[in-house]
């Protein structure tokens, strides 16, 4: 069967479909310790159409199809787990509209952050929140993530709160649906609201297993005319939760958009907070800077020299030196604001105090009226492989205990097996969606959604 | 041990935290033509990972793969940010790897056994290389010595003659060792037989401290990162003299006012780094401060310029044109149609770039001129060259 399903995608794709061992291999490992897992065939779709294709074949054939962006995620949130074929939508890369009046960009899923950035400033405008993940990460991969990292989130969230106006996805079936105003025929997508419910926040955070996003209209806004960068260092936890809570308390008129606060774990003395603040105009800027350096100097924060916050900003595309101490792991997710201090204890109780692991730190950055804080582990593989799996897997089982909730959810390596028994009837009846969308289990099967295992 | 030369970088390898800077075919010929990941950075050092550890063969798709990298260092630029691997000297050890295996490509066994039989790549007669330089009566020994290489002695000899006529300018006349100058290697070390290599580079820097030079100037930029880069860092062997690119000796003659570029140049041109001068020998600045100094120039650069500057197509060691002719050219398509972006007339310092973009260019039918940096000066000088 392997052969025929091969004939069919060279029809459908032509050079585009690979099962070469080194192409599949080049594909076996997401920036997570997930140990490497091989799909049978990668292809790399043009269009919609090819996707819809595809997915049609996938169930004639009932072989799995997984699908990734640029694959820099961090939670086992694409690999092929029960092989098949693995979609590469990095050639939809185009930047289909990018309309001034109705503030929106409109581009297909596999187009990168990086390459929108780029069009987007040359015409004075810019997007919203933003992750730190590179010049690969896509659109797509962000928004089926709901991904958020400390750029713009103070103010504007998680991808998916306000950014994302809507969508085209081909459902696991092969139908293509548009979602927003561009329910309507003929109808642009300017408005997130169409038909009925909002049905463009329902494949947001889905990781792939409800469809396959293939065009994401994306709300943008003039760039700000002024930027500053502060730095403050703190020495306790609980003032560095209030001033991120104080700096978000203005609800949709947040004064930063961005507070990044972390400590390195060989360094249990300081917090280092990284403060991005913007303006429509100078005195907009400066006024904001003046709330948020008296709300820093009241909760004991020292101001330091801004120079690094800065430098990390403008290179924020390419993060210096980022694997210098290792490779990466991390443990993370969302926690109500004002509930931030009890994860820092537990890290430094499991991974400092227990494991001894410094070669780490505690990251948190705030988001309307929650915090996102994170352990952020740097390991050698492969020779530290057993350790990492041995440390954030306490420290996990712990931190979901006590009510985080894991920045996505992922594989079998990744957060699945530690979600699924607190999610209760949600989880079935998650099940039940993807039963009704998805009746074959083609897409991204033992991701998110674990259909096998019957309750 | 099995794949000798690849297990030497395990540790190295390892260090890849598969963040794909690297995979990007804004920067990453390779990756742009085979369009999986297996044609970037990344996708090498996974597949290289799997070659140690007995999971994959080193496959005739593996040797296509590797020689289907144009070695143009932009991935380890990139990874200059993230793990600081050294990408290339990996995918180097990969073709040694295949040429133990004994998966050495046929079709580069012609120029192979030419550079063996004739000392350049060519198969033209040893006697015929200084021929350029009869008029000149360059002196065979002196502190300062021109090295010219295979190309330009045999391909693109305008550009050593315009080198010796600004010399002339500035009153300065180099030595140059004319028949007895040997091949650089280079290419040889890219293919990775750098056995072979070894032999050109120690032959090469022998006749240097014959003559007596401390100091050598290359205008070939291949020719110059050999000596400069790829015999120490590579090969293990250090030159005893300094080593200078012709555009830094210039550049440095043009600050201290010994020659003055006076003559008006009205042309829109770009500046495009080729990879061993730019990304290998990290030149970048020596052949902008040439073009500022030349009146009546606009100087545009490309969106990707610099230490992201796109290659050529032709790549270190020229392979990929002899394989894959018609990706070779795609790709300096792309780079040629970007200089067309922003100007009129392409200006670079290598032999293999111009001849990759002249060739592209007549193929292609795109409208802007390739020209040699050297040249463009010699004619700023009012020296009467093309
Ligand atoms: C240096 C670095 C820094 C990072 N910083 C951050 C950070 O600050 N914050 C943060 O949240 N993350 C961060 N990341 C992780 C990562 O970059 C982001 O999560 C990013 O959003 C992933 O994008 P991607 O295109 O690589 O997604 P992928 O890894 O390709 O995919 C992510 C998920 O989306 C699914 N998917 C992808 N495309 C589609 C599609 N078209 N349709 C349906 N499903 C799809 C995949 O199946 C997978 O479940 C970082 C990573 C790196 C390497
Ligand atoms: S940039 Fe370096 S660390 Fe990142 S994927 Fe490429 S080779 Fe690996
Ligand atoms: S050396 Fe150049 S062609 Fe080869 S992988 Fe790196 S960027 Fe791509």
């Amino acid at each position: 069967m392997t052969e025929e399903v091969h004939k069919v995608l060279i029809n459908i794709f032509g050079p585009r479909v690979t099962n070469k061992p080194i192409d599949l291999q080049a594909y076996s490992r997401d920036i997570s310790p997930a140990r490497e897992t091989l799909a049978s065939f990668v292809v790399k779709p043009q269009s919609t159409d090819e996707i819809s294709n595809l997915l049609r074949v996938a169930n004639k054939y009932k072989v799995p199809v997984y699908v990734r962006g640029g694959g820099t995620s961090h939670w086992a949130g694409w690999l092929p787990v029960k092989g098949g074929i693995l979609v590469d939508m990095r050639s939809m890369n185009k930047i289909i509209e990018i309309n001034e009046e109705h503030l929106t960009a409109t581009v297909q899923a596999g187009c990168t952050w990086y390459k929108l950035e780029k069009e987007l400033k040359k015409r004075g405008l810019a997007y919203l929140a933003s992750e730190l993940g590179g010049p690969s990460m896509t659109v797509g991969g962000s928004i089926v993530k709901a991904g958020g990292g400390p750029y713009g989130t103070c103010k504007y969230g998680l991808h998916g709160y306000c950014d994302v106006v809507a969508l085209e996805v081909v459902l696991p079936t092969g139908e293509v649906i548009r979602t927003g105003s561009q329910a309507y025929k003929n109808v642009p997508p300017f408005d997130r609201f169409g038909a009925g419910p909002d049905l463009t926040s329902f494949f947001i955070g889905s990781e792939g297993t409800l469809g396959i996003i293939t065009e994401v209209t994306l709300r943008v806004r003039p760039a700000p005319e002024k930027e500053e960068y502060l730095y403050f260092v703190f020495k306790n936890w609980k003032n560095v939760e209030k001033v991120g809570s104080l700096i978000c308390r203005p609800f949709g008129d947040e004064l930063a958009y961005t507070f990044y606060a972390f400590q390195d774990g060989a360094d249990l003395e300081n917090i280092h907070c990284f403060i991005h603040v913007y303006g429509y105009s100078s005195e907009e800027a400066e006024l904001r800077v003046k709330k948020i350096k008296e709300i820093c100097s009241r909760h004991g924060g020292k101001e330091q020299d801004s120079e690094p916050v800065k430098a990390m900003y403008e290179s924020k595309w390419f993060l210096t030196d980022i694997f210098e101490r290792g490779v990466w792991h991390f443990v993370g997710g969302s926690v109500p604001i004002n509930n931030l201090v009890p994860f820092v204890e537990v890290w430094k109780d499991i991974v400092i105090n227990k494991y001894k692991f410094l070669n780490c730190a505690f990251g948190a950055w705030p988001y309307p009226r929650a915090w996102l804080p994170y352990v952020q582990f740097y390991y050698k593989e492969p020779d530290e492989w057993d350790l990492i799996w041995e440390v954030t897997d306490v420290l996990t089982k712990e931190y979901v205990r006590m009510g985080m909730i894991p920045y996505r959810i992922g594989g079998p390596e990744g957060f699945l097996p530690y979600v699924k028994p607190q999610l209760n009837g949600y989880y079935e009846f998650l099940k039940r969606l993807k039963k009704f969308l998805d009746p074959n289990n083609i897409l991204q099967p033992g991701i998110l959604i674990d259909q096998e295992e019957e309750p | 041990m099995k794949f000798r030369h690849l297990s030497q970088f395990e540790k190295e390898l390892w260090k890849c935290g598969r963040c794909a800077y690297c995979v990007d075919e804004e920067i990453c010929p390779s990756y742009r033509l085979i369009g999986f990941e297996s044609g970037a950075a990344k996708g090498r050092i996974l597949i290289a990972r799997a070659l140690l550890n007995n999971k994959l063969d080193f496959s005739s798709d593996l040797v296509e793969n590797l020689n289907l990298c144009f070695m143009c260092g932009a991935c380890k630029e990139r990874c200059k940010t993230a793990a600081k691997i050294d990408t290339i000297k990996i995918f180097l050890a990969m073709r040694k790897e295949s040429i133990d295996l004994g998966l050495y490509p046929e079709k580069l066994l012609p120029r192979y056994e030419k550079l063996k039989q004739f000392g350049n790549p060519f198969g033209l007669p040893k006697d015929e290389r200084g021929s350029w330089a009869e008029e000149y009566n360059l002196p065979s020994k002196g502190e300062t010595l021109y090295f010219v290489g295979c190309y330009e002695s045999y391909v693109h000899s305008n550009i050593p003659e315009a080198f010796i006529k600004i010399l002339e300018k500035a009153g300065i006349t180099p030595a140059y060792l004319g028949n007895d100058e040997p091949c650089c290697g280079h290419l040889l070390i890219w293919e990775g037989r750098l056995e072979d290599a070894k032999e050109y580079a120690k032959q090469g820097i022998k006749v240097i401290e014959k003559s007596g030079a401390k100091r050598v100037v290359f205008s070939c930029p291949a020719c110059y990162a050999a000596f400069k880069v790829e015999y120490p860092e590579i090969l293990g062997i250090k030159s005893p003299f300094e080593i200078l690119h012709a555009t830094e000796f210039l550049a440095n003659l043009i600050e201290q006012g010994k020659i003055r570029p006076e003559k008006e140049i009205k042309e829109r041109v770009t500046y495009h780094d080729p990879c061993s001068l730019g990304r290998h020998s990290e030149v970048y600045d020596a052949p902008r401060k040439i073009l500022r100094s030349i009146p009546g120039l606009e100087v545009n650069e490309m969106e990707r310029n610099g230490r992201f500057s796109f290659c050529c197509g032709s790549g270190s060691g020229a392979i990929t044109p002899i394989l894959y002719e018609d990706f070779s050219k795609k790709i300096g398509k792309l780079r040629l149609e970007e200089a067309k972006n922003v100007a009129d007339v392409v200006v670079t310092e290598c032999p293999q770039c111009l001849s990759q973009f002249r060739l592209v260019k007549s193929e292609y039918g795109i409208n802007v001129e390739p020209k040699s940096l050297i040249i463009l000066l010699a004619q700023a000088l009012g020296i009467n060259i093309t």
